[in-house]
């Protein structure tokens, strides 16, 4: 993901406008009305694929909720806007929660998108669940009260490979490789920071231009320095390449990233290609009722659950069982329904509940890496690896509620409601 | 996958030995299809009978002389006939049949479909389906009250129990729980049913008058994460007992004060759970360590320990 250059001075403005209509309405449909749900999404660059997986899983979470809504005489509705820049998603958020009088808002955004739409529903108090953005400032000096992190954060993917390079796999000497994003750059240094307190080492650190094609003599280079593990931060396709060329040159170096867009794998040719990452689901997941879960995706869309399907599901979903559990749907008493840590089904487990520091969800993940066999199906192109935490091991930060940044850096200080 | 019942094969079959004579348990190995017969007066394994493929929900019939199964991967109700210790045949069920009920009378089935979230109602007799009923998704567990009127079916997905009337076979209410309910079960006078929420780690007590969560009993236990799975009520109503997966541990739930009074450890993975008519002794099928814990309820002690086949999943003893 690139940040571009951005007039923040603007959006703010904007946002000051709209308040001026609607700060300080309240959320009080009668008996009747169906209760919607906002779903902002993105078409910013590779965002325009995942796009479409991001909608199957909140249209199966709209499925679902309406079942259960049914059995209480309630009903849900679900509406869908799209923007292309940052400030086509202010217009339309504050048009979902103007016009629409939606109870939440559940965005599958860009970084730069993510941090104004949690200022503006911050503003006008209407609970925001981030699904796509990994951005750590989100829930550091940027988090908001209304704003609660389905995705997981750019340091908990961090600390999901790196706990298992360094306690699994004694891997402690790391080469990094990153492009010019500042994105990227920011992930680059909060791996750096992780290694560090891991007391590892690192042996190198290479920039590299987008969209580079050829990694012929970084190869050459990562070879003469010998670490223990190469810790690639590349945008999905660069990345997809890199990996490609790194399994073609047979380096002996375990090779891994901090996370993959699968949908971009599975437009590229993955036989060839090599390393580990985190990802917060995979279709092939099946033990606990993640395989009930994935089997009612796929039966629905003849296509399988990617993390973002899983994402906007899960808010979705979430955001259904808030308003039927709470019996309300005013938007404080979501937002003290969701802080009161009520346990969460994601079909992974375990409960599910939110971090009351900086509201991340907190959830298990798994490593995965690609089958040296073909799988049953053109998208089963992975295995797992693990799951994380890592079971059996007893280490700060290898906890659902320490991973990520430690709660002693934690900078997040979350408003009064 | 449907089965035929042979006219030769009973014939043959009235003429071994019968196992019906003294209470037996009856556990359902998922992983080597097949079910472990224990004598509960001895506790020693007495016969094992070779069922169809992965059977996990296990119910007697009234009078003990047949077992049903839930055959996952035959998609089928399995018929067991106790006398001869044979699998004699099989109803169609719908797909992955894992939990079901039997009506007091014997006389119908109620099973829930996973996949299609509905409950089917069988007639025992003729097999035939005679009624289906949507109910949440991922339905589950089916509790039958003992007086027969009323059908509990748990639902994984939407956290619901919904209560079927059984003169009417329609839906007479839906009852949320907490998260993930598994299993649900009866006490002897019907007034009160427990369900246990396997991602909610809570028990929930309900009033089966009035159809409403009356309680939220919360199983802890250090720091292990509680996972209620299969629950049974003593036959005076004052215990509950609730098996929790993989922590590998009975709790025991005073009825009267609604709170866990003790924690037994059993075997790993403990799910299905099944009690003497007496209520003297509890069975546990520990789906992992490939046994049974029998416990004496009076002293809350696991008394002996009884091998079974892969994956025992649940229980069921005669009269």
């Amino acid at each position: 993901m690139r940040v571009k250059s951005f007039s923040f001075v603007s959006i703010i403005a904007f946002l000051f406008l709209g308040d001026l209509f609607v700060f300080g309405s309240s959320h009080t449909p009668d008996e009747a009305t169906p209760i919607k749900i906002g779903h902002l999404l993105s078409q910013k660059g590779s965002f325009k694929d995942k796009r479409e997986y991001a909608v199957m899983g909140a249209r199966l979470a709209l499925e679902e909720n309406n079942v259960l809504a049914g059995f209480f005489g309630k009903q849900f509705n679900l509406i869908s806007e799209s923007y292309t820049h940052s400030e086509m998603a202010a217009q339309k958020a504050l048009k979902l929660i103007q016009e629409d009088n939606v109870v939440a808002i559940v965005g599958n955004l860009d970084n730069e998108s993510a941090r104004l739409i949690s200022e503006l529903t911050q503003m006008h108090k209407v609970p925001f669940f981030n699904t796509a953005s990994k951005t750590d400032s989100l829930r550091g000096v940027d988090c908001h009260r209304y704003t609660f992190h389905i995705e997981a954060s750019a340091a908990i993917y961090i600390s999901a490979i790196g706990n298992w390079l360094i306690h699994k796999e004694n891997l402690t000497r790391w080469y990094f490789l990153t492009d010019d994003s500042l994105a990227n750059i920011n992930i680059y240094e909060q791996a750096k920071k992780f290694l560090k307190k891991e007391n590892g080492e690192e042996i190198g650190h290479k920039i590299v231009s987008a969209d580079k094609s050829t990694y012929h003599s970084l190869l050459n280079k990562i070879k003469r320095a010998n670490p223990d593990a190469v810790f690639v931060i590349l945008n999905s396709d660069d990345q997809i390449n890199f990996l490609k060329q790194y399994k073609k040159r047979g380096l002996p170096m375990q090779v891994v990233a901090a996370y993959m867009d699968i949908v971009q794998l599975w437009k590229n040719e993955t036989k060839d290609l090599t390393g580990i990452w985190p990802t917060i689901w995979y279709h092939e997941l099946f033990r606990y009722s993640a395989r009930e879960l994935n089997n009612r995706f796929f039966n629905k869309f003849n296509k399988p659950m990617d993390s973002a399907a899983w994402a906007n599901w899960a808010a979705v979903k979430f955001i259904g069982e808030v308003v039927i559990r709470s019996k309300s749907t005013e938007r404080k008493k979501i937002i003290e329904y969701l802080e009161s840590n009520p346990p969460f089904d994601g079909h992974k487990g375990s409960a599910l509940t939110f971090r009351n520091r900086d509201h991340q969800l907190k959830q298990p993940l798994h490593l995965v890496t690609p089958r040296t066999e073909p799988g049953k199906r053109e998208w089963d192109i992975l295995k797992v690896v693990t799951p994380v935490p890592l079971p059996g091991i007893k280490v700060e930060g290898n906890t659902l509620e320490e991973m990520g940044v430690p709660h002693s850096e934690c900078q997040c200080q979350l408003e009064p409601l | 996958m449907k089965y035929l019942i042979s006219t030769i094969a009973l014939a043959y079959l009235t003429l071994l030995p019968d196992l019906t004579a003294r209470p037996l348990a009856y556990v359902s190995n998922e992983r080597s299809n097949s079910v472990t017969v224990i004598d509960t007066a001895t506790d020693e394994v007495v016969d094992t009978i070779a069922v169809g493929a992965r059977p996990r929900g296990i119910g007697l019939s009234p009078d003990g002389s047949i077992l049903y199964l839930a055959l996952g991967r035959d998609d089928a109700i399995g018929v067991v006939d106790t006398k001869s210790g044979k699998q004699i045949g099989g109803i169609s069920s719908g797909s992955d049949p894992e939990a079901f009920s039997i009506s007091p009378d014997g006389n119908r089935l109620y099973v829930s479909n996973e996949d299609a979230n509905t409950a089917s109602v069988i007639d025992t007799q003729t097999h035939e389906i005679l009624a289906v009923i949507p109910v949440g998704i991922e339905p589950e567990g089916v509790a039958v009250s003992p007086d027969g009127k009323i059908v509990y079916v748990t639902a994984e997905t939407t956290h619901t129990v919904s209560v079927i009337d059984t003169t009417t076979l329609a839906i007479v209410s839906t009852i949320l729980v907490d998260s993930r309910p598994r299993a649900a079960a009866f006490a002897p006078d019907g007034k009160r049913a427990y369900v246990t929420s396997e991602i909610g780690g809570i028990v929930s007590v309900i009033d089966t008058k009035a159809n409403k969560v009356i309680d939220s009993i919360k199983l802890e236990h250090g720091d292990k994460p509680i996972k209620p799975m299969g629950v049974i009520v003593s036959p005076d109503g004052k215990r509950v007992y609730v098996a929790t997966g993989w922590a590998n541990l009975v709790a025991v739930i005073d009825a009267a004060t609604n709170t866990v009074t003790s924690y037994i450890p059993v075997g790993t993975r403990v799910w299905g759970l099944a009690l003497t008519t007496d209520g003297k002794k509890l069975y546990t099928a520990n789906g992992v360590s490939n046994d049974v814990s029998v416990i004496d309820t009076l002293t809350e002690k696991v008394v002996t320990t009884v091998p079974t086949g892969e994956g025992p999943w649940g229980i069921a003893i005669g009269r």
